[in-house]
């Protein structure tokens, strides 16, 4: 043993090297690997009268993909429940973390992040299908908005049309509620992060130099917070993107991207177009880091 | 405003700029009380201990902050913070970020956001103390010429009393939380009133009064007024020699007075530790103190 101990001590590199390989394989071949057969499947078709995968590289299943109307509506009702996701939770969570950034301290600060954590210790599946309890036509909602003679307010907001539908647990509405329930520690805790980082001192300066709370606010602390805004938003995103239980336990009818990708590569065998659409919403978070780069948000990093 | 740290001088300077509310008592500015005012109310604007430069924001646009956030015009603010950072004399650096630039220059970037919004008093949190020692020099000067060009008050906090000395009208003296003596820097040096003083600011030997002939219960002699005599005066045995560069600092344990400490020019023939020497010194040297004690 100690032999080997003093060889590995007199040559850093091999020691080096004994410390990278596992971790290396493990990323390289495991996670890079899988991405890339992943992309390579996508570009395969199954041809459409013996239903055999054709392992020809051709865009024919992008173009199935982005040509048959179904297909689209289903990348643009995930698309649009990710982006009101997301925007939703940086409202709810934001105001949490600034209080818990600069505000808790000592056990109020524990409760804190008890309180955020807590609910990840859940399982999942539970969660949701207590969410489905609590929206259900006979669940605890309608039924408080009767306790409280608001039952014509629940009414009408399920009259409505694209979020409505006849209970909260069966319409976009109680999907977008639950898919916020679930994503918002996600949210809270990089936007609390970044809070934690900003010097008190700055609030201190941006006072002195005759900025108003709100001012100061605006220009110094939002600014600031925003590299963990986005950190934030790039998770309840593209959790929203790829989640498949969500929506097929709680919500009006319409497929999702991640129940898309289960039932293509599941049921209906058509492996490449489960590729293709997995695919999309990877361009998709590229794309929006890419533009939330150009628009500076971590320039204060 | 001069002590050392705990004193209660950077608590007195946020008590003026307003993060701090006095729980009794008043905070006079040109005579009108602004104790209860929030910070962004008060005519008063700060250089901050580690400049608080804002990260995010170009050097042009932490100068702007002040007279953006109180709406001035967009051209006008940047004429004006544009001709203050010349004053500062930093032209040139106004498109680049805080993180790029030096300690000194962002020092003098926290100086021109304070004073292009033309506050009646410029407060000084212990504004050169992160800069190194030759720096801080260079910055000293700087910061009186740049004084007498604006011509404003300036409150300045340091726990240096070379710093105090070299760069004040009136130091004010901090210990425990309490404002010792307010004088100006000469007559705080020849005339300290207490014992705290005296010895913070410059060293001081302190004596019993009625050994040196002076009513008060307590008495200082500088040790540089001290001198060694060929003939009579004081006799005593010198306990240890320090060479310090231009001076040199030495020990003596005396028959009447216990120890004093001498500093005297360094020359090549100086009393060695153990040899036997004689003290004297000018009567008008021992200045009695007031608190006594």
């Amino acid at each position: 043993m100690r032999a080997i101990g003093r060889a590995l001590y007199a040559h850093p590199r091999v020691w080096l090297a004994v410390l990278l390989v596992p971790p290396l394989v493990w990323l390289g071949v495991v996670y890079l690997g899988s991405l890339a057969a992943l992309l390579a499947q996508s570009v395969f078709h199954v041809d459409d009268f013996s239903g055999v995968i054709v392992r020809e590289p051709s865009l024919t299943t992008y173009k199935q993909l982005v040509t048959t109307p179904a297909n689209v509506d289903i990348i643009v009702r995930t698309l649009l429940m990710a982006l009101a996701v997301t925007v939703a939770s940086a409202v709810v969570a934001f105001p949490i973390a600034y209080h818990a950034a600069f505000f808790a301290r000592g056990r109020a600060k524990a409760l804190f992040y008890l309180a955020v954590m807590l609910p990840m210790w859940a399982s999942y599946l539970v969660k949701v299908y207590a969410w489905r309890q609590v929206l259900a036509r006979e669940g605890i909602v309608t039924w408080m908005s009767e306790v409280v003679h608001l039952r014509w307010l629940l009414e009408g907001i399920l009259g409505l049309p694209v979020v409505g539908g006849p209970s909260l647990s069966a319409s976009q509405l109680g999907t977008f509620i639950v898919f916020t329930y679930m994503w918002l520690p996600y949210m809270i805790l990089p936007i609390q992060a970044a809070l934690e980082r900003v010097p008190p001192q700055l609030l201190s300066a941006s006072a002195d130099l005759g900025a108003k709370p709100r001012q100061t606010f605006l220009r110094v602390v939002l600014p600031l917070s925003l590299p963990g805004v986005i950190a934030g938003s790039i998770f309840t995103f593209s959790l929203t993107l790829g989640d498949y239980i969500i929506p097929g336990l709680v919500g009006a009818p319409g497929y999702f991207i991640g129940m898309m990708v289960y039932l293509q590569q599941g049921t209906a065998g058509n492996i490449p177009l489960a590729a293709a659409f997995s695919v999309v919403p990877m361009v998709i978070i590229g794309v929006y880091l890419v533009l939330a780069r150009r628009a500076g948000a971590f320039d204060a990093l | 405003m001069l002590g050392p740290s705990g004193s209660g001088k950077t608590t007195c300077l946020r008590l003026i700029a307003g993060f701090e509310t006095p729980d009794s008592g008043a905070v006079a500015l040109f005579g009108k009380d602004v104790a209860r005012l929030p910070p962004y109310e008060r005519d008063v604007n700060t250089v901050f201990q580690d400049y608080a430069l804002f990260p995010h924001l170009s050097i042009l646009e932490n100068v702007e902050y002040g007279l953006r956030v109180k709406g001035v015009a967009k051209a006008d603010r940047k004429k004006r913070a544009l001709a203050m950072l010349e004053v500062v004399r930093l032209s040139g650096v106004e498109g680049r970020k805080p993180a790029a630039l030096s300690g000194g220059q962002r020092q003098r970037v926290a100086l021109a956001r304070a004073l292009v919004n033309e506050p009646k008093v410029l407060l000084l949190d212990e504004p050169l103390g992160a800069l190194d020692l030759k720096l801080r020099e260079e910055m000293q000067t700087e910061l009186k010429a740049l004084h007498k060009r604006v011509g404003l008050t300036f409150i300045y906090v340091t726990h240096d009393q070379g710093e105090a000395l070299s760069m004040s009208d009136r130091v004010a003296v901090f210990s425990k939380g309490r404002l010792e003596q307010i004088d100006a820097p000469q007559q705080l040096y020849r005339a300290p009133k207490t014992r705290f003083v005296a010895g913070f600011v410059g060293s001081a030997n302190v004596l019993d009064g009625a050994a040196l002939g002076v009513s008060a219960k307590a008495a200082i002699l500088r040790p540089e007024s001290i001198t060694f005599s060929e003939g009579e005066g004081v006799a005593g045995k010198v306990l240890d020699v320090q060479f310090q560069g231009p001076l040199t600092r030495i020990e003596v344990v005396t028959d009447k007075l216990a120890k004093l400490v001498v500093t005297t020019p360094s020359r090549e023939r100086l009393p060695a530790a153990g040899s036997e020497v004689r003290l004297k010194w000018d009567a008008a040297a021992v200045v009695p103190l007031e608190d006594g004690a």
